[in-house]
């Protein structure tokens, strides 16, 4: 797992939302995690714990407020907020002691206070580019990748062409060339990432038949070779266990599983690296809900997709992630693999969250204890605030400087137990 | 399981839907009971047909619904069949229900506590009412049996009377006190879990949104004035809320509601300062509180005679000598005569039922002659129909807690059956006349050498023997049930009185319980607490669109509570919740069944969720009950292959393996499968499935399912390993608990 290259790497991401005058939503809060290739990354918490945002923030629906997201090491999206707070901060600490070094007024303390000076503009000048190139990123992560392919075509062909010597065989390879660039140009890097929603009946145009729904986004891409279309759209039927001639129809004659697998299939078509997939199963029955996850497994195999999976159903969630991360109110307090997180769970927040699933098992759940999460009474965050830790290997955890020897004399009990 | 008290029993129930393409079968004969306190959970995928039966409960079919047949019987009334203005009086407040889409079932104009107490109050003013005209014709028959029982002498009867007066007196006076004394006790109980709270905020230094906690406090706590809780600190407990209204600056008069309305967003001004000083003033009111809780409480029925008859001061001692003496006058000057002679008037008034029905019995006999010849005479039956109903309206005893559903039914299922057969005679004759028609139009075509291009077809002849039994059946019932009643001997008479006694009680309680707006108010406060929404008093007076969707359907749960209903059917309440949440609410349905012997029909296809809930469960599958059984049958011995594919295809903590996905979709109902409809999606189908549907076997006493794999004839088959493995592993980790 370690030797896997990073496909998203998520960087103290922030997602507010104005509410009122004043008045923030912390929706997202200095969250950061990275996705492995080829795994699936597994994001639960209760509603409105923000686990939706922060896929939908990744995806670049929202405008970030902070922090920045890199997707195949190019930055994809990036806020300001952290810097400009930074400026701030600055400001107020140069004037401070400014103030103090007038107050004296004598020689030294006014070298002092232009080498303060200086110091500082050349914070602010530091921060100012930082700002200014998160925001180039932010606004041209299309275009710089469609460079950088481009770059790439002409350096592969340029090899092959001065390899080859028939002028023919030149000339269709410049003609290649020519229509890869041509589509190139028009490739962007937010293609590779694609969502799967929660409600199959809400995301499907009704107005639109299958065909039209799935090569919509070939059509975006300005494809307009039709039986290249027709090609691709019947590739993702199959794969989705579909037929051809499902594709003539629409939505509405579909049932509930046959609907989220052309959601599924809206999603392959452009040949994702990274798909986000939004509580896919949540709105299905339950005997369709095993044919919808048996699929995405299929396919994570079949295609090497990476799928950031975000559900509240916990027995699904472990089933399906490699590794899980759960928040709380905006904050991802513990993250770690599957096994390990259900294994040895160590926030409170996540212990509550773990007695709570119901199994279908009527003894264990009639002497159930459900643990119940007071943030207010288990921590102590007056005078030291909590940081993402790592405790174990791979397995993280928000916590203090107290908490964290707690947790750590936790282990230690539970590697006793199991001994 | 069979000396359980049954709540509602559905039995043969068809329900279809009209639509452009043909009928849907939607509910294809499906019964079953449910016993009180008990609850039922109906397992099975969307468009199973789970919803289509509770909204038959409900009285809430769509307008293209046909009810095809079959009985759901509540309180001796067929639901099927009584009118809409009857069920008014049953739907929400007897059965209540919680959908699945809260915002569906909130009106998005009006503010969340006015939903909650509007209904409240409306049922409050209905209620008693309804308890005035309850209690005042129990007591007046009671009244006139013990006359009876004493054979009208005149003595008896003016003190029959005389009795009766003074029970109905004392019995008001009784609940007025009680009900001061239980508001007072609730406000005490709501302020001290209210206190802990507080305290252990200050403790924390976490102050947003206490000056509505600490204003509701006082309040409540001024509420407890009443001279049976805080009758010893009354003085120092006023001295204190005052002292704290000061620290806390709060400006509030008599109406503290309103106050706390508008401070509920104001932040403390010198950061605590003002909590810390009344931190030592709240930590007392709690003390004085604890101690009036910790009371005894006084026997206020007993209190209510001597109040009212004693014309003495109340004696100063203890409450628990004052209870015995109390208890001692009671019985001497009133009780016992009482229950004497009310004993006498119930024991009368049993005989004269129990003749009633040997009568009918007779009846029916002599009358089955109408019934039984081979076609019927129209004349014939209504009249013996209203012999019988006559008779068997005598035998309906006012004294029986457990109403005996099948007199009371009598009326409407024979008026029914009766309906049903003479429709049928008239629509056959139609029929005959209109084949015989087309058959004569068609014979004429073809002997003018033409080839027609149609078909006649078939007559459709409605069965008018069937029917003709299913009238005498409705008697051989009637009669059955009421032999065994005749020969039943160990009737207990003094249980009986005391049940009638309790009954009389109860309703006087209806009478004097008057919904107030502030207890309104107090009650929805406390159930918003209840069903978990944070901030209830700031909460109280916000629209539903401020509501996030979990917040939403507490809110539905909490007004769907605070009807006190008999029955709570729930249509898949927590689907679109999460888990945290999910178990608090579950957890909630759970305690308000078992303090109020809620009878609960739990939708759902979360087969966790039914583990956790359902004391029975009944698996559905294309309008059929395909498995039923109490939760243990179904989860640890489950014989319906259709329950395999549900518990293999769902992942638990433990799953590594791939899951089992039920292969293809539920059949299509407009033409429903002729054999079993789950034979096309079953591994283990055999060809009997398609030809013919399983009846139901059993397997235990509380164990039925509809498969052939049953049938002794069939081959053995074992459950797929994903399911025994799961019961092996859960079955260890018990033995491991």
């Amino acid at each position: 797992m370690e030797n896997k290259e990073t496909l998203l790497k998520v960087e103290n991401l922030c997602q507010y939302f104005k509410i009122g005058p004043g008045n923030e939503l912390r929706a997202v809060d200095n969250v950061s995690f990275d996705i492995k290739k080829g795994e699936v990354f597994g994001l639960v918490g209760e509603s409105g714990c923000g686990k939706t945002t922060t896929g939908r923030s990744v995806i670049r629906l929202y405008d970030i407020t902070s922090g920045s997201v890199y997707f195949k090491g190019q930055r994809i999206c990036a806020g300001t907020r952290a810097y400009k707070n930074a400026i701030k901060e600055a400001k107020k600490e140069f004037d401070a002691k400014a103030a103090e070094l007038k107050a004296v007024g004598d020689e030294k303390s006014r070298e002092e206070l232009s080498r303060l000076e200086k110091e500082y503009l050349d914070t602010v000048r530091e921060l100012n580019e930082k700002i200014k190139s998160a925001r180039y990123d932010h606004k041209n992560c299309n275009k710089l990748y469609a460079e950088e392919q481009v770059k790439k075509i002409e350096a592969e062909y340029a090899e092959r062409i001065a390899a080859q010597t028939d002028e023919n065989a030149i000339k269709a390879l410049l003609k290649e060339k020519k229509e890869k660039i041509s589509l190139a140009k028009k490739d962007r890097i937010m293609n590779s990432m694609q969502m799967i929603f929660q409600d199959p009946i809400a995301s499907l145009n009704p107005r639109m038949t299958v065909r039209e729904i799935i090569a919509e986004g070939l059509l975006i891409r300005k494809i307009k070779d039709e039986k290249y279309i027709d090609e691709q759209v019947y590739r993702v039927l199959d794969l989705v266990g579909l037929v051809k001639e499902h594709a003539g129809r629409y939505p509405h004659e579909f049932s509930g599983g046959q609907r989220q697998r052309i959601g599924i299939a809206r999603a392959i078509i452009l040949n994702p690296d990274l798909i986000i997939a939004d509580e896919p199963i949540s709105a299905l029955d339950v005997s369709i809900q095993a044919q919808v996850i048996n699929l995405l497994n299929d396919l994570r195999k079949q295609l090497g997709l990476t799928i950031l999976f975000i559900a509240h159903d916990l027995s699904v969630v472990k089933y399906f992630s490699d590794r899980i991360g759960v928040m709380y109110y905006g904050k991802m307090v513990e993250l770690a693999t599957s096994d390990e997180l259900f294994a040895h769970p160590l926030h409170p927040y996540t212990k509550s969250l773990l007695s709570a699933i119901p199994l279908p098992d009527p003894d264990y759940e009639k002497d159930r204890k459900r643990i119940i999460y007071n943030p207010l009474a288990e921590h102590d965050y007056t005078v030291d605030k909590p940081t993402m830790r790592e405790i174990l290997p791979g397995h993280f955890i928000l916590c203090n400087d107290a908490e964290f020897e707690k947790y750590k004399a936790e282990i230690a009990e539970n590697d006793k137990v199991r001994e | 399981m069979s000396k359980r008290e049954i709540k509602l029993s559905v039995k043969n129930l068809k329900i279809s839907f009209r639509t452009d393409n043909g009928n849907v079968q939607a509910v294809r004969d499906i019964s079953f009971d449910l016993y009180k306190g008990e609850t039922l959970a109906i397992v099975g995928e969307s468009g199973s047909g789970k919803s289509v039966t509770n909204r038959a409960v409900m009285g809430i079919l769509a307008g293209n619904a046909i009810k095809e047949g079959g009985e759901i019987i509540y309180d001796g009334q067929d639901l099927m069949k009584i009118t809409e203005e009857e069920f008014h009086n049953i739907r929400g407040d007897k059965i209540a229900m919680i959908f699945q889409d809260p915002m569906s079932s909130l009106n998005p104009i009006m503010r969340v506590g006015k939903q909650l107490t509007e209904a409240m109050i409306i049922k409050g003013k209905l209620k008693r009412k309804q308890s005035r005209k309850d209690f005042n014709f129990t007591l007046e028959s009671l009244r006139s049996c013990m006359d009876e029982a004493y054979g009208q002498n005149e003595e008896e009867c003016r003190i029959n009377k005389q009795l009766c007066l003074d029970f109905d007196t004392f019995e008001h006076k009784h609940l007025e006190h009680e009900n001061l004394y239980n508001r007072a006790t609730t406000a005490a109980n709501y302020a001290l879990e209210d206190l802990d709270d507080v305290l252990f905020r200050i403790e924390k230094k976490s102050y947003k949104g206490m000056i509505a906690n600490i204003s509701e406090i006082v309040h409540l706590s001024s509420l407890t004035y009443d001279q049976y809780v805080v009758k010893e600190d009354a003085e120092r407990l006023k001295s204190l809320l005052d002292g704290i209204k000061n620290d806390i600056r709060l400006s509030v008069g008599e109406n503290v509601g309103n106050a706390a309305k508008i401070l509920v967003n104001r932040e403390p001004t010198n950061k605590g300062a003002d909590f810390e000083a009344a931190y030592a003033k709240l930590s007392e009111v709690k003390e004085i509180l604890t101690r009036a809780v910790a009371k005894t409480k006084p026997n206020f029925f007993a209190l209510g005679y001597y109040l009212t008859f004693a014309n003495e001061p109340l004696p100063e001692m203890p409450i628990e000598e004052l209870n015995a003496f109390l208890r001692k006058y009671l019985d001497e000057h009133f009780m016992l005569n009482f229950i004497e002679r009310a004993k006498k008037g119930i024991a009368y008034s049993r005989e004269k039922a129990m003749e009633a029905r040997r009568q009918v019995i007779a009846l029916v006999k002599e009358h089955s002659a109408v019934f039984s010849v081979d076609s019927l005479n129209k004349k014939d039956v209504a009249n013996a129909s209203a012999i019988l109903i006559k008779a068997v309206e005598k035998t309906i005893d006012p004294f029986d807690v457990v109403k005996d559903n099948l007199s009371y039914t009598f009326t409407s299922s024979l008026k029914s059956a009766v309906d049903q057969y003479f429709n049928a005679v008239v629509a056959n004759e139609k029929e005959n006349v209109r084949y015989s028609k087309e058959t004569a139009k068609r014979d004429a075509l073809i002997a003018k050498g033409k080839e027609p291009s149609y078909e006649i077809s078939e007559k459709n002849i409605v069965d008018l023997d069937l029917l003709k039994a299913s009238i005498i059946r409705i008697f051989d019932t009637l009669c059955a049930s009421y032999e065994k009643r005749i020969a039943q001997t160990d009737f207990d008479i003094g249980a009986a009185t005391v049940d009638v006694i309790d009954y009389l009680k109860e309703k006087a309680s209806g009478v004097a319980y008057r919904v107030t707006k502030s207890m309104a108010k107090m009650r929805a406060i406390k159930l918003l607490k209840e069903v978990g929404i944070p901030d209830p008093v700031k909460r109280f007076s916000q629209y539903p669109f401020e509501f996030s969707g979990g917040m939403r359907q507490r809110i539905v749960i909490a007004i769907a509570l605070s009807a006190a209903p008999d029955i709570l059917v729930c249509d898949e309440p927590t689907t679109a919740l999460d888990v945290t949440i999910q178990s608090q609410i579950l957890e909630l349905i759970n305690k308000v069944k078992a303090e109020r012997q809620l009878s609960v029909i739990f939708i759902t296809h979360d087969l966790g969720v039914v583990a956790n809930m359902a004391d029975r469960v009944a698996v559905m599958y294309a309008g059929k009950i395909v498995e039923i059984g109490t939760a243990d049958d179904v989860f640890y011995s489950p014989a319906h292959p259709y329950t395999w594919a549900l518990l293999s295809s769902m992942p638990d903590l433990d799953t590594n393996e791939k899951l089992e996905s039920i292969p293809g979709t539920p059949p299509n109902m407009i033409y429903p499968p002729k054999g079993d409809a789950f034979a096309e999606r079953n591994k283990y189908a055999m060809e009997i499935d398609f030809e013919l549907q399983p009846p139901m076997f059993k397997i235990s006493d509380t164990h039925y399912a509809a498969t052939w794999l049953l049938h002794p004839d069939a081959p053995k088959i074992d459950p797929p390993k994903a399911v025994t493995d799961r019961i092996n592993r859960m079955k260890s980790a018990r033995r491991k608990s």
